[in-house]
């Protein structure tokens, strides 16, 4: 390594080095939840607009502001590009409070005018690796499930202290349909982060977003969902 | 480092933001229909979001009590359409719940048939029933046959 600065955990892990980017908060804030009622007809919507010059390739990662209870999230993505939304599961309206954070390639965090001590670390191409004037990940856990039929629990993370600990949101996608109580409807499946504050863990969770037109075939899966849990300091 | 608040048309806040660079953010500038305001960076983000709104100035307010109250001219206004559509679609998934009982083969007596006709007819009803009503605890459905 021609560049830059490389530091080793006690684990011989890697911490700080000059060859990857890191990842770094580009903004973060707090939000409402969003739900659609179960008649579809109304319900509350509470959208975050992505800030001027998101970078393209974006990590979103959201908490429960309160830390405390039993909270299902999932994140939608607004098809237009231009924001996204945290959203309860089909039928529930309860709305809470929401922390989230845009993520991204440290290479591709705006310029600080107002620079603070530190340290940067660049790379040979002069790209940034790392900045100490940035709110950077530490990941904690991470964790792959592959979905299959109608497994709605998958892997859990036991957590020894829950304060501050955010999941990754996106990534999750539509999963598939099940008929639901009557005859009429089917029920569309997403993943959600479940965030359990009195077991300290944080699972996902295949949950109802929406009704849909009758015929589905009475299975969901085949999705993948990777789980990562982390702080940002 | 700020943080913003960005407020909606109506004056209520949005979402909050802390960006990475101060400039990201101007104060009194418009970013997708919504206005930013520059706020004490130390200020309770939930809180802001839930009590405060723009009125020319920062002004509190008491935190939305229900889904069917919207912020209207500076004050808490029921919402009748969102409250009984909302109303009317529980009353429809009850009704779907029971055609069963009411179909020529259904499995039911005459009388049993009969007195699900009645609690079909009372979910019908419920919306005359109840018109005075401004949450949903004030509603209360019929009893299902047993």
């Amino acid at each position: 390594m021609s560049y830059g600065i490389l530091v080793n955990s006690s684990g011989g892990f890697t911490q700080i080095d000059a060859t990857y980017d890191n990842l770094a908060v580009y903004a973060s804030g707090t939000v409402n939840s969003s739900y659609v009622n179960a008649a579809g007809t109304g319900g509350a919507t509470n959208k975050v607009a992505f800030p001027a010059n998101t970078p393209a390739d974006w990590c979103i990662f959201a908490k429960p502001t309160t830390e405390s209870g039993d909270h299902l999230l999932t994140l939608a993505h607004y098809s237009d590009g231009t924001g996204f939304a945290f959203f309860n599961t089909w039928q529930n309206s309860t709305v809470i409070s929401v922390s989230w954070v845009i993520a991204v390639r440290s290479r591709d965090m705006p310029t600080n005018n107002n620079p603070d001590f530190g340290l940067e670390v660049n790379k040979s191409n002069g790209e940034q690796a790392f900045s100490s004037n940035n709110l950077n990940f530490r990941c904690e856990q991470v964790s792959f499930d592959t979905i299959v039929n109608t497994q709605t629990s998958l892997s859990s993370f036991s957590v020894s202290d829950m304060a501050g600990v955010y999941s990754l949101m996106n990534g999750k996608t539509i999963l598939g349909a099940a008929p639901s109580g009557n005859q009429f409807y089917s029920i569309l499946y997403s993943f959600f982060s479940r965030f359990e504050y009195t077991p300290k863990t944080i699972r996902g969770f295949a949950a109802p977003v929406a009704l849909a037109s009758y015929g589905a075939t009475g299975q969901f899966g085949g999705g993948t969902k990777t789980n990562l849990i982390g702080r940002f300091k | 480092m700020i943080k913003v608040a960005l407020i909606k048309s109506n004056g209520e806040v949005a979402y909050t933001v802390s960006p990475a660079v101060d400039d990201m953010y101007v104060d009194g500038q418009t970013y997708n229909d919504c206005i930013a305001k520059h706020i004490d960076h130390t200020a309770n983000d939930a809180v802001v979001i839930s009590t405060w709104y723009w009125d020319d100035k920062w002004k509190t307010r008491e935190a939305k009590s229900d889904d069917w109250h919207d912020w209207v001219d500076n004050a808490w206004c029921f919402n009748s359409i969102d409250f009984w559509d909302f109303v009317r679609g529980q009353r429809n998934g009850l009704i779907i719940d029971s055609d069963w009982t009411q179909v020529t083969d259904s499995p039911l007596s005459s009388a049993k048939k009969t007195e699900w006709a009645r609690y079909r007819q009372a979910l019908r009803d419920a919306p005359e029933t109840y018109s005075y009503a401004t949450s949903l605890d004030a509603i209360i459905w019929p009893t299902k046959p047993r």
